[in-house]
């Protein structure tokens, strides 16, 4: 588990890591996210500077994958479960990390161009408009009809999936339902970022409106068809799946998903980098003329300018966009997005993992009803419900998660399994016995940290049962020792 | 045509913006039927406040500048010449000029010559960059 995590954080690292060194090939005369004069690009104190930063990230670099070995050694020392918890953290850090150096070498460069007087255009509060470009900003972007078009597609198929309206086969219902969500929540990702992008100011190029109408409409045009082609790819991997799954039966669709979410970021990543591209070529052919300084607003390392209405702004590092932080809707809507999900984050996961380690399972009963005590996914069933009680001296081997929590040590929620079939689970892993309770077409799966434990749990729910009016039922003891219910229980019941 | 506005300037941004779309059309830059941005689109270009942007257009579409209409948005409007009004406002806006000036120093040649230089220096710019403010 650690060395997979390993792994896959070590792509992060990279990525993070090329991405940043992007700052070091001036483009558009922008170094270090800061746009120097040309004559100014090879001064020996910006050489310097671009040497010491070079130096700088490949330094965290290294930092960055040594501490990934932290992972194999906190699931050493501590448990797999809290593995979950430290690569939260970990990328927290190295996120921050990276931004705070780029951040740093940005101000250090803004710094020696003020000094230097190396202003470039006008100052950064004149405003510029293109009345060309301005006027004819809503017809750059695709319409929001088109791009709401795979949203409503998939909405349906949503809603089929929700209400139980597709023969899907097979018994991890739970599973389809949540696995179709992911494509809203990227649908919604999507619509933000077209939101973004329509929003965004037109930019001036130069004094030649025909070349301003083009840069624009290249930027605008080509990134929302990018997001339209990504919301298509999305919906595809939503449809594609579930016809597969209702022809083939016996076929998992499981990587289709991931394999459709991947083509989307792709796609992405690709429209972002033509773009760039693309206006990086046309801006090398024309004159490109630097009309004002807009440094002051980026020389933090990232874009903060209370005087643009701009949602999202191209990156000056890197592709694609990046927020503009002084506009207070933008963040309220990044909020209104992000905020949720880490909320749904620390309450599904994090809490219960943390709870999971101090507490214990449990049953309680109150009347005919008995509760499972648990940090997540707790439930309820009734006495007369039960089928059949019985211990077991090993857990299943192979078993889906249909919707519930697996910390490496802990297994909580809804599981199915050919042994037993759909059923809720409590299980501590790293003691095999517990207590399997069959109800009508469902099971609980349940056990404590001790087997001593555990067999209590056994004896008392048997107790239960015996004092529900089944006192005359058959006890096997020993291995795999049960109370079958039905059996003993009266015709009438 | 390219609009230059400048929120730290003593003279307020809606006389900035109604002034520089004047000059617009007075150098040609700016066709008669030549579509401005709505009002929305040029508060979202320059992130003016809406009623700023609303304020300037309704003094330039009083002025006769513009039109605007419902369904199109603002519209360079073809302007008639030797307007009454126009001429009143010039010759009041001269007479204090005059005065200004010549209390500054500024005599009579100078000031013609000056006049003169700017009224050319206007209609320069249509004709010599190549592409200036043309679509």
């Amino acid at each position: 588990m650690s060395w997979f995590l390993s792994g896959t954080y070590g792509f992060v690292v990279l990525a993070f890591y090329f991405s940043y060194r992007t700052a070091l090939s001036p483009r558009q005369n922008i170094l270090l996210g800061i746009r120097l004069p040309a004559e100014h690009l090879n001064h020996p104190a910006v050489l310097s500077l671009a040497g010491q930063y070079r130096m700088a990230i490949r330094r965290l670099l290294w930092l960055e994958l040594v501490s990934l070995l932290l992972f194999p050694v906190c699931e050493y020392l501590l448990r797999a479960d809290w593995l979950l918890l430290f690569s939260l953290v970990w990328i927290i850090v190295v996120v921050y990390l990276n931004q705070a150096l780029y951040g740093r070498f940005v101000g250090k460069l803004y710094a020696l161009k003020t000094n230097m007087g190396w202003l470039v255009g006008q100052t950064r509060s004149t405003i510029l408009v293109d009345t060309a470009v301005s006027s004819s900003r809503n017809r750059f972007p695709v319409p929001l009809w088109i791009m709401l078009l795979p949203v409503l597609i998939t909405v349906i198929a949503q809603a089929a999936v929700v209400t139980d309206r597709l023969p899907l086969p097979g018994t991890p219902d739970d599973t389809w339902k949540i696995m179709t969500g992911l494509p809203l929540c990227v649908h919604a990702a999507l619509l933000f970022c077209y939101y973004g992008v329509c929003q965004e100011s037109s930019r001036v190029y130069s004094r030649d409106a025909g070349q301003n109408l083009l840069l624009n409409r290249i930027r605008k045009q080509t990134a929302t068809r990018g997001l339209f082609a990504a919301s298509v790819v999305n919906t595809l991997g939503l449809l594609l799946p579930l016809y597969v799954k209702i022809q083939y039966p016996e076929t998992s669709v499981t990587f289709l998903f991931y394999l459709f979410s991947i083509i989307s970021v792709c796609i992405l990543i690709g429209t972002f980098f033509h773009t760039g591209r693309k206006q990086d070529i046309l801006l090398s052919n024309g004159q490109e003329e630097v009309l004002t300084d807009e440094d002051y607003y980026w020389r933090k390392g990232y874009y903060c300018n209370p005087n643009d209405p701009s949602i999202m702004v191209s990156k000056r590092t890197g592709c694609g966009m990046e927020l503009n932080m002084a506009n207070k809707k933008g963040i309220a809507l990044m909020a209104a997005m992000a905020v949720p999900g880490l909320l749904l984050v620390l309450w599904l996961v994090v809490i219960p993992v943390i709870r999971l380690q101090f507490t214990d399972f449990g049953l309680e009963r109150k009347e005919d009803t008995i509760s499972v005590l648990s940090p997540s996914y707790a439930s309820e069933f009734q006495l007369n419900q039960i089928e059949e009680i019985s211990l077991i001296n090993a857990l299943p081997k192979h078993a889906t998660r249909t919707n519930g929590m697996n910390t490496g040590t802990w297994l909580t929620g809804h599981f199915f399994c050919s042994e037993y079939g759909n059923g809720m689970w409590y299980l501590y892993t790293r003691q095999p016995t517990a207590v399997l309770i069959r109800l009508n077409g469902r099971h609980v799966l349940i056990n404590r940290k001790t087997e001593e434990g555990t067999r209590a749990l056994y004896e008392q729910l048997t107790q239960w049962v015996e004092d529900n009016g089944t006192e005359e039922h058959k006890i096997r003891s020993g291995t795999d020792s049960h109370v079958d219910v039905r059996a003993a229980l009266p015709e009438s019941a | 045509m390219l609009l230059q506005i400048h929120p730290d300037a003593d003279t307020p941004i809606y006389v900035q913006l109604r002034n520089q779309i004047v000059m617009g059309i007075g150098r040609g830059e700016l066709k008669t039927g030549e579509r401005l941005p709505t009002v929305r689109q040029m508060a979202q270009d320059t992130g003016i406040n809406t009623m700023t942007v609303n304020k300037a257009y309704g003094i330039l579409r009083k002025e006769g500048f513009i039109d605007i209409d419902r369904r199109h948005g603002a519209t360079v409007a073809a302007q008639t010449e030797n307007c009454k009004d126009f001429r009143e406002k010039l010759e009041n806006e001269l007479l204090l000029l005059v005065a200004e000036s010549n209390i500054r120093g500024v005599r009579r040649n100078e000031f013609l010559e000056l006049c003169g230089r700017m009224y050319d220096q206007m209609f320069e710019r249509v004709v010599c960059p190549p592409g200036a403010g043309q679509i």
